[in-house]
């Protein structure tokens, strides 16, 4: 055996050594560059979802208080409004800052959150909403019955989903989505991939009212929902009689 | 060697060492933020920096774990280990960026204290799929907090090295404790297979470096392993170890005597025996050197004095001697200890005309 | 100490070597279709 032998704090070490101990940290910088490399392939893609954060911007539109904040906003070249959920910054909702607002038209300046079809502005505070002078509250009309459904899906916190966080759905994300629901932020039901028949929807409880549950157990993971689906103007929900987690079985 | 209150001696090693795994890390991280960036358009830089160093935290401490057996195998790997600690620095840097990234992103600005609410928001320990995953990042990190904050020597001698060492194995349970946080968090998100492929590799790739190492360990103390003449020898009871041309000048022969690996060194016609474990971290004082009439342990340079088994002042390290003879080639060693730092008169022995020891 | 240390090393690697796969495969099993 030859002779060699290394002391960690000499300068040097002997060449047989120097060569492994190349090896090594060459072999080791290449396994830095490749395992991300491979992680990343594996990585699901981002939703394509926006949070115009830092840009905000001013809506003109009709405030809806309940059951869940919105606000309408009149677009000229369409005969219904187009909805805009309301939210809080941070993990909270908008509840507060619509009080006894409902059906006043308001210039609202806020940050847009969009995914697809759907979209939320967040407020920062009361002052975000201003009236608009020399309109009298209009009456939206009230919530209606669509019909009952049976949906399978997931049931996320609406701000993160819609576009503030990626992923905003799934296990894990749902420590997020708990702490945004019990910050009174609308809870949402999103249908699963190829279950084109609803859209998303904002979730009431059975009698139609916000739900006060946390829903902790029954967010991020799929679920099916037993319930009716309810209108209000433009604004669409699901009062969920029975929500079942794992309610059905097989491939999404 | 760092003294008590002596900070890091910095020399050019550590900095090369240190260069490298700057690099890795830089490497590491650029490829997965940068090329995340690049492969999915709508990421956010968040979601990216958590899953980066996250990933990067769990690679770095399956290589640390890798290093003991490695240089177990091949001795050429030692320089890997020297300077461990700094690995496990930089792992705890990353798991904590991880963590701190990810209690803001999921449980900050909302109505309960972030550190409070990652602890009670998920409480279904009954269940696997939905196990509160993060709890078991919390340990780790707790784990691997503790590790850093007492790698510096200065704690090796405050807490005596039984007792670092005892805290230093916990890093196994980290190891437990990161896996079941990626197999009970991501993977439970992740459905593609690469992800608890990697993974697979990962452990099986560290369970066999531990098991390979384990049994050339074994081998090798059979190898050593001697029958003395009389099945219960007499405490007085000398055994034949080995032959003088067995050992290499300056260097020392292995045995396995009573249980315990005694290491026997040759130098200047001479012969001493002392324990092979040294006082530092038990590295194998067999594999060491005589380097200016001091032995040198191969893993990190402890000195002592092969008679005495002292180590030279300022240092207060002392080893168990053994008494031992010479006779007719043979190395006699007698198995019963001497107390730590006991003076043993070498054994000296006419070197004959060839003292190269066979390979 | 080395022989506490060397069967503390073992009694460990044991317990890994069985119960890592395990976890493994019981996550994969466990998790939820779709």
């Amino acid at each position: 055996m030859n002779d060699e032998f290394y002391i960690g704090y000499e300068p040097t070490m002997p060449d047989r050594m120097a060569v492994r101990v190349r090896a090594a940290a060459s072999a080791l910088i290449v396994l830095a560059a490749m395992v991300p490399a491979v992680l990343l392939f594996a990585q699901r893609r981002s939703a394509a979802a926006t949070f115009e954060f830092g840009r905000p911007r001013t809506f003109v539109g009709t405030v809806v208080e309940y059951p869940y904040p919105a606000l309408l906003v009149q677009d000229s070249s369409h005969t219904s409004p187009a909805v805009y959920w309301l939210v809080g910054g941070g993990k909270h909702g908008a509840s507060e800052i619509v009080k006894g607002r409902d059906g006043r038209m308001m210039r609202v300046s806020g940050t847009l959150i969009e995914r697809d079809e759907d979209r939320m502005i967040e407020v920062a505070s009361n002052d975000a909403l201003v009236d608009i002078e020399a309109h009298r509250p209009t009456q939206i009309e009230s919530i209606r019955s669509l019909g009952a459904v049976v949906v399978r899906g997931e049931i996320v916190d609406s701000k993160c989903h819609l576009g503030v966080m990626k992923p905003g759905e799934g296990p894990t994300h749902r420590d997020c989505a708990v702490r945004c629901l019990l910050g009174r932020i609308t809870p949402m039901f999103v249908p699963q991939a190829g279950d084109a028949q609803v859209g998303r929807l904002a979730l009431l409880d059975p009698d139609g009212r916000p739900f006060t549950d946390p829903l902790d157990t029954r967010v991020g993971r799929p679920v099916e929902i037993h319930g009716e689906l309810l209108g209000r103007g433009p604004l669409r929900f699901v009062a969920a009689r029975s929500i079942d987690v794992d309610g059905f079985h097989g491939g999404s | 060697m760092s003294t008590a209150y002596r900070a890091v001696g910095w020399n050019r090693q550590k900095r090369r060492y240190d260069a490298v795994v700057a690099a890795g890390v830089a490497v590491f991280l650029a490829m997965f933020i940068g090329g995340g960036m690049l492969i999915d358009q709508q990421a956010t830089i968040e979601t990216l920096m958590i899953r980066g160093c996250g990933a990067a935290a769990t690679l770095l401490l399956h290589v640390v774990l890798a290093i003991g057996p490695l240089c177990r195998l091949d001795r050429r790997f030692l320089p890997l280990l020297y300077n461990r600690r700094h690995l496990g620095v930089t792992t705890f840097a990353l798991a904590l960026t991880h963590g701190v990234f990810a209690l803001v992103q999921f449980h900050a600005l909302g109505d309960v204290n972030p550190l409070v609410s990652v602890l009670v928001t998920s409480r279904e320990y009954a269940s696997l799929t939905d196990f509160p995953f993060q709890q078991l990042g919390v340990v780790a990190l707790g784990i691997l907090f503790l590790m850093a904050a007492t790698s510096h020597d200065f704690w090796l001698r405050a807490l005596s090295a039984p007792v670092w060492k005892s805290v230093h194995m916990l890093v196994y349970f980290a190891y437990a404790l990161v896996i079941a946080h990626v197999a009970l968090g991501a993977l439970q998100a992740e459905r593609h297979p690469v992800l608890p492929i990697v993974l697979c590799v990962g452990v099986a790739a560290l369970l066999v470096l531990h098991l390979r190492a384990a049994s050339l360990e074994r081998g090798r103390d059979v190898e050593r392993r001697l029958q003395p003449a009389r099945i219960d020898p007499a405490p007085s009871e000398f055994v034949d170890a080995c032959g003088v041309n067995e050992i290499a000048e300056n260097r020392a022969k292995t045995v396995c005597l009573s249980g315990e690996r005694v290491a026997i060194f040759r130098y200047d016609g001479r012969i001493s025996a002392v324990s092979n474990v040294c006082r530092h971290q038990n590295g194998p004082l067999g594999e060491g050197k005589i380097v200016g009439g001091c032995i040198v342990c191969p893993w990190h340079g402890y000195e002592y004095e092969p008679a005495s088994g002292r180590a030279p002042a300022p240092f207060t390290e002392r080893l168990p001697t053994f008494s031992v003879r010479v006779a007719g080639g043979r190395v006699l060693v007698n198995p019963t200890p001497h107390p730590p730092g006991t003076y043993v008169e070498p054994a000296a022995f006419v070197a004959p005309c060839d003292t190269r020891a066979a390979s | 100490m080395i022989r506490p240390l060397r069967r503390a090393h073992a009694v460990i690697m044991t317990t890994l070597a069985i119960l890592l796969p395990l976890l493994i495969a019981a996550a994969l099993v466990a998790r939820r279709a779709g």
